[in-house]
């Protein structure tokens, strides 16, 4: 190997491993900004229902009082948490979800959010989950 | 001609001192009109201009001390930089944990792992330098 190549190779090593480390880098930080939005959810959650952080979830979701941004977030974090005692509820305002529709999450239960939390529910992989749980 | 002549150094600072006043007309222009492409084209074409004069000088442009101070420089600056940001990370855990914002607690754990990341990055660009050197590790 001439000592042309050799550098091209140890160049394009490194800016592969760095290219790696980048990427990396920004899965974990997107990953543990996800664990900080569901733990908000939570927490809001927590504060005005009772129970432990899926329950009051569950509870948030099945209020028709509360505000559908706030249920929306439910559904979603309720998907991400994955844990199952939620699949019922969730299925039960899921009522079927076409690729393409767009959705207003302050007028209406998010048919899309329902459809990944019902996936995630039903053990579906959430590949940022172990980062956060 | 050497850059080693006084003219030559002379030259290549009329020059950096030339871009540097069109980049900056140019963005301050682009910036009052409004005009973002004119301030990228300034920057651009600045940037294009002295890669060529640099190009055409065909020599070293920095001395073996200036080389020698910027790595110095650059690893205290890493150092610095990595103890203050685990010990800043550190902080902010503990006081996220404790008053339970997640926000913070977040903040903190990005911290960390910007300093495991440039910890990272330090050993790959060594590890590159010193095989680019001849070194065998």
């Amino acid at each position: 190997m001439t000592r042309q190549k050799a550098r091209l190779k140890n160049l394009g090593f490194c800016v592969a491993g760095i290219g790696f480390l980048m990427l990396l880098f920004m899965f974990f930080v997107t990953a543990s900004w996800i664990g900080c939005e569901v733990k908000d959810v939570c927490k809001e959650a927590m504060f005005k229902y009772e129970g432990d952080r899926v329950e009051a979830l569950i509870k948030l979701l099945e209020d028709d009082a509360a505000d559908f941004r706030a249920r929306n977030s439910a559904v979603w974090a309720l998907g991400q948490l994955g844990d199952a005692r939620a699949l019922p509820a969730v299925k039960k305002h899921f009522k079927g979800y076409e690729k393409g529709t767009r959705c207003d999450r302050g007028a209406k239960l998010c048919q899309y959010e329902l459809y990944k939390a019902v996936k995630l529910l039903e053990g579906g992989p959430n590949i940022s989950a172990f980062v956060w749980r | 001609m050497t850059l080693h002549s006084a003219g030559v150094v002379v030259n290549l600072r009329r020059a950096k001192i030339l871009v540097t006043s069109f980049v900056c007309a140019t963005v301050a222009v682009g910036a009052t009109s409004g005009n973002m492409y004119l301030a990228l084209a300034g920057i651009v074409i600045g940037a294009l201009f002295m890669a060529l004069v640099r190009r055409r000088s065909g020599e070293v442009h920095t001395d073996e001390r200036v080389d020698a101070l910027g790595g110095r420089a650059a690893r205290a600056t890493f150092v610095i930089m990595s103890v203050f940001l685990g010990l800043l990370s550190l902080f902010f855990i503990f006081i996220g944990r404790n008053t339970g914002d997640g926000g913070i607690e977040a903040l903190g754990t990005v911290f960390c792992y910007i300093v495991c990341l440039n910890c990272a990055v330090y050993s790959i660009t060594f590890k590159y330098f010193d095989r680019e050197h001849g070194g065998e590790y």
